[in-house]
Order: structure tokens, then sequence, then C-alpha cells
């Protein structure tokens, strides 16, 4: 898996091109927009990440460039406007998905492993599991250990949203969006409360410790 | 300097108004005397045919009393009287043979032997040119019952003199009238602009020094220029609360982050301080991500406040459903509640709608909802309940907590104010800011009332757009 990085802040590049390398994918990294064009139209990627403002050609016009010769290698946009405003213009232009810095590198990973999983049409599944905990995503049923769980439907979407990212972290602003569809930090915790219940719930059926928490940066279910 | 200001001068609206002014004015002055000069010249020229015309009337009286001897000496002598000085008098048989020619005493030549050659009709007017001149001796004509011809013709002259008079006085009124109009459109365009000149010189300093507190002096004249100004004083005073907002919002991201970015600094410099292990260092850097969250967290809020509260950021207005609203909220903190023992209930007895941006209201009533349950002890109830009545949709979100101080109830919308600050709360007290400025953005109204130890009530209420029958027949 190849993936084109277009960002001109040294730090900024040199983490995402490490944490993409850690996780196993190939990573081209271009510092203004006229060479990440070029790299855009000239390689086969998996994936790209672009930031918005760039040196020479800024990053919406590349992704019309590329959108207009034909090149669909999913694109998501990084900017530091979080107006909604700048995320649907970027969407127009041909971004797939739009990330706002600064960000969490788990949530960036995510989203580039979902927009490679969705291009290249994965199947679905219908089970998830991990370690000796498994879900039955159509009966929406929990099982441990060959014990039925009992949980409630958002207890349910937060552990297959867990499952689904099984081994990577998952931010709190990640877990909002998806669990509750709500896009913003409420001031009380009630991801933490959410977590909690969950883990509780596990925990009384012997799946023990199964959900992580990262300090500062997110929870993580043990892969196995 | 003074050359820069001579060339501007023309491009002036001031001057353009002065030579518009000045341009018309004279214009109508031609004109009134065009129209002047041709009542008088064609009266002129009547009255001279009718002088003409009654001479004739009189000689042939004459002649009729007398003979052609007597009409004879009756010309003579009213030529030597001088009555006749500009007329010309022809007397001539029936083949039209001149018997008695007196000239006009004029210096134009006319050539009066060609008088012979044409045989007039009774009563015709004759026109006999000068020679080598534009002058025309007009002649009328009247056969006399013997056959004997009269003519009597009298040249513009005496006409051009007083026309001449006419023409000379004018040029002097109208050079008099060109510097007074001059004049009159100076003081007039300096009269209607200095209004303007004197906004032009309170904007000017406001524009380079930002000062947007000064206003324009009103002038109660009831016009344009005071409706003009009264704009303009409101634009400034929206860009006075503009920039007010946007100066105290930048105070408080500075205050705000200060306090986390202190922290985040202490904790990387302890941990690098010491030779620790690298567990003390994870334990640093979860520290730090931790905090910065928390910073970053509050950028946004405080970013929100001010893009809602300036209006930076249009708000993206539908038709929005408030139960699917009270329903998300009440889902998101549902854990929360039951896991700190509060009952957290909402009634929305219908599918009331109000418009506006779905987003903003939904983060208004997930902060109310927040700071309700913060405040709300173990045992307690958070309720939301919803309304409509002809004008408006009302919320009101009642919890059973700890109360408002009557001091304090004024003061929770500020953006630094947090309830009890030595409760070591997360509360920023921005959630109550991003309410307010929320509902503000919708045309609504928030009232709050509490009393200590039984609870705080915040009513919201939305306005409902004139046609929305359908809407209320549903409740």
């Amino acid at each position: 898996m190849r993936i084109l990085l277009v960002e001109d802040d040294k730090k900024i590049a040199w983490f995402i091109q490490n944490g993409l390398r850690q996780s196993g994918y190939a990573v081209d990294h271009a510092d203004d927009g006229a060479k990440g064009l070029h790299l855009a139209l000239t390689v086969n990627y998996d994936a790209a990440i672009i930031d918005i403002m760039l040196p020479v050609r800024d990053g919406l016009s590349l992704i019309e460039q590329v959108r207009k010769r034909k090149v669909n290698t999913p694109v998501i946009i990084l900017s530091a406007k979080r107006a909604v405003d700048e995320r649907v213009h970027g969407l127009q232009v041909g971004g797939d998905d739009y990330l706002v810095k600064p960000f969490a590198f788990s949530e960036l990973l995510a989203r580039v492993q979902g927009l490679i999983r969705r291009s290249t049409g994965g199947v679905e599944p219908t089970r998830l599991s991990a370690g000796n905990l498994s879900i039955d995503l159509l009966s929406r049923q929990v099982t441990s250990r060959g014990r039925v769980i009992e949980l409630q439907p958002r207890e349910f979407s937060l552990l297959e949203y867990l499952m689904r990212n099984a081994g990577r972290i998952v931010s709190k602003t990640m877990i909002l969006e998806h669990v509750w569809d709500y896009s913003f930090d409420p001031e009380t915790n009630v991801v933490d409360v959410l977590i909690c219940r969950l883990r509780n719930k596990l925990d009384s059926e012997g799946a023990q410790k199964v959900i992580k928490t990262v300090r500062g940066a997110g929870y993580v279910l043990k892969a196995s | 300097m003074f050359l820069k200001l001579l060339r501007r001068i023309p491009r002036t609206f001031r001057f353009r108004l002065t030579v518009s002014f000045s341009l018309s004015f004279i214009a109508l002055s031609i004109l009134l005397f065009g129209f002047a000069y041709f009542l008088v010249s064609s009266s002129l020229q009547t009255n001279d045919r009718i002088a003409i015309e009654l001479k004739l009337k009189e000689y042939s009286n004459e002649h009729q009393l007398g003979s052609i001897t007597n009409l004879k000496r009756k010309i003579e002598a009213d030529f030597d009287s001088g009555a006749l000085k500009l007329f010309m008098v022809r007397l001539a048989d029936a083949q039209n043979k001149t018997l008695l020619l007196r000239q006009p005493a004029v210096d134009v030549n006319y050539d009066f032997r060609r008088l012979e050659q044409t045989v007039p009709e009774n009563g015709d007017w004759m026109r006999l040119k000068a020679n080598g001149e534009d002058d025309v001796l007009e002649i009328a004509t009247l056969r006399l019952p013997d056959y004997n011809l009269i003519q009597i013709g009298k040249g513009p002259e005496q006409r051009e003199e007083l026309l001449d008079h006419f023409r000379n006085n004018f040029l002097g009124i109208l050079s008099a009238a060109i510097l007074l109009s001059v004049a009159a459109g100076a003081l007039l365009s300096r009269q209607a602009l200095r209004p303007i000149q004197s906004l032009t010189s309170v904007l000017g300093p406001i524009i380079d020094t930002g000062k947007v507190k000064a206003r324009i002096p009103v002038r109660r004249s009831g016009d344009e220029f005071e409706e003009l100004a009264i704009r303009f004083n409101q634009a400034l005073q929206r860009i006075d609360i503009l920039v007010e907002g946007i100066q105290a919002s930048m105070d408080n991201v500075a205050h705000d982050l200060r306090t986390p970015m202190t922290r985040l600094r202490a904790m990387a410099e302890s941990a690098l301080q010491s030779d620790s292990s690298p567990d003390v260092y994870r334990e640093a850097l979860s520290d730090c991500l931790e905090e910065s969250e928390q910073a970053l967290r509050m950028l946004n809020m405080l970013m929100d406040i001010s893009e809602v509260e300036t209006g930076s950021v249009r708000l993206n207005i539908t038709d929005v459903n408030v139960l699917g609203l009270v329903s998300q909220v009440t889902e998101l903190y549902r854990g929360v509640a039951e896991d700190r023992h509060i009952s957290l209930q909402a009634a929305c007895s219908a599918s009331l709608t109000v418009t506006g941006d779905r987003v903003r209201l939904l983060q208004m009533l997930a902060n109310l909802v927040d700071n309700a349950i913060k405040y709300t002890t173990s045992g307690g109830t958070v309720q939301i309940k919803v309304g409509a009545d002809n004008t408006s949709v009302s919320l009101m979100i009642c919890d059973s907590g700890v109360g408002i101080p009557d001091e304090d109830l004024n003061k929770i919308w500020d953006r630094s104010f947090r309830g009890d600050k030595s409760r070591n709360q997360h509360g920023l007290g921005l959630g109550l800011s991003l309410v307010r400025a929320v509902v503000l953005a919708h045309r609504g109204s928030i009232e709050v009332a509490s009393s200590q130890g039984h609870g705080t009530q915040f009513l919201i209420h939305f306005p409902l757009p004139p046609n929305t029958n359908d809407n209320l027949s549903k409740v």
C-alpha cells in the first residue's frame, strides 16, 4: 500500500510519515503543491493525504487537477480551518474525507484505512471477533466464551466501533461522532461513562480488561 | 502639493455640481432671452406694419378730400416735420411711373427704380432688398380711386437699433448671470456637500486610527443626510461591537490558553529535568496530551462562540425537528445521568419544528443539559420541556440542582465566569456563553430563573415564522 503525503510543515510531515510506515504503509512525501500534483499524476497511490495551505499550489486546486485527469485516488484533506463551509468546499472539489488540525494520528490512520477499504470494495463482515469476544452484526449479539452479554444499543455500537478498530487507538471525538453522531466535545465526559459501563458488563462476563485507556489519546480494544 | 490639489479639483463632486448648476442656469438664461428677443422683434415688426397701414389710410383720406397735389403737399409737410424720417413714400401714376419719391433718412442704399418694374396688387406687401446689405424695406401699396399708386415702406434700421440695444444689454446681464451662477453654484454645492464633508472628516480619523468609538454628528434635519449619518453611525456601532467582541475573545483566548500552556510547559520541563524511567516519561507525555486536548477543546469553544456571535460563519438554516434534537441530546447524556442517579426526562409532545442551524441548536441544547447535570446532585432530576404557542416555540431546561445565587445570575453568560470557582469542575464557563450566542443568532430569547438549593430553569423562546399554522395544528 502506497500513500502520498503532501504537507509543507516538516514536523507534521515527519510525524505522519513515521506513523504510517510503522503501520506498514509506503509513503511518498511532497512538500509543495506542484511536486504533489506531479507525484499524484505519475504514481498510482492507494490514498493521498493533502494539506490545504501549501506553497506553489494549494491543496484544493491540486485535488481539482487530479480529479480532472480522472485519477480516483481517495483523498483526505488536512486543514486548520474547521468551518462547515470549508469542509463542504473541500469535499466538493473531490476530497473524500476532511480532517481538522490538530488531529490524533490514530484518527488519521483510521480514516486512511477506512478510505482504502471503501475504495477497494472490501466485503463487509457479519461477525467481528477479538480475543474471546465476538459480536454478530446481524443479530446484534455479543458473546464472550460462549456466554451472551446483554448490551444497550449505544453500548453495542461503541463495542462494534472498537472491534472494527481492534488494536488501534480510537479517540474520544471519533467515538462521539460514530456512536452519537455528535461532532463536539461536551464538557461532561460522556464517552468515559459509556466506556466504563461497557467495561463493567464485559468484565463481569470474564472478558478481562479488553478495553484499555490510553491517556490523552483515547481507547484501544486488544486485538487478541 | 498645490498642483496636485488643482489637478484633483475637476474630479471633485463639488466642482462638477457647481459646473452643472452654472451651465443649466446659463442655458436657461439664453433660452429665456431667445424667447424674449423673438417676441420683441416680431412685435416691433407688427408695430411698423401697423404704422405703415395707418399712414396709408391717412393719405388715402387726404386724397379723397383734396387732389393729388394736396396729397403731395401733405407728404412733403410730413417729411419736413420729421414725422416720416425713416419711411419711404412713393407716389406713382396708373402706369407705375414715379410721381414723387421720398427716401428714408438712412445709410442704406435701396434701388427704388425697381419699384417701377413691378406693379403690385392692392394691399400686398413687397420686399425691397438693399444694395449689398441684408436690410429689407417692407412696402405696402394702395391704389387710389384715380388709379394712382401710393406706396409706403420702412426698413429694419430702427428695429435693429432697438434690438441691438437689447442684445448688448443682454450680453452684460449674461456675463453677470454667469458670475452669479458660478458663485451661487459654488455656494450651493458647498452647502449641499457640507454633511458629506463632515462625514468624511469624522470617518478619516476613524479609519486612520481604528478608533470606532467616534460618531458622526447627526443634524435633525429629517433629510437624506440625516439618514445617511444615522446609517453610518449604525455601521460604526456594529463595527465597534465586532471589534470589541474580537478583542474580548482574544483576551479570553489568551487568558484561557495561557493556563494549559503553562501547565504543558511545566510538565514537559519537569520530565526532562529528571533522569527518569520510561514510565515516568510516558506519564508526563500522557499528561501533556491531555492538557493539549483540553486547550484545543477550549479554543474550539471560543471559536464557536465568536463565529456565532459575529456571524462570521453563516448559519445553515433548515427546518429542525425539535423532538429529534431533544432525543439526540438525552441519548447523549442518558448514561451520565444514570451513572449519577439523576433522572433525565424529556417532554416533547408533538413534532414541532423550528427554523435554524441544526448543529448549533444541538450544541446549544447539549450545553444546557450538560450544565444542568453538572450542577445537579445524586437523586435529582433534569427535565427538558418543549412547548409552543401562536408565536414561538419554547424550550425549558429545569434541574433540581444547587441553583445560582441571585448576585451571580447576570454573570453566568460571561465567558470567564465559573459558578463556584472553588470546585474544580471541568466547566469553563464557556458553555452558557455559547448557548446565549446561539439563541440570539436565531433571534430567540433566553431567561434564567433560579432558587438556591432548589434548582435552575432556563427558558428559551424561538420565534415562529409568520405562517406556521399547520405547525401549530399538530400540537
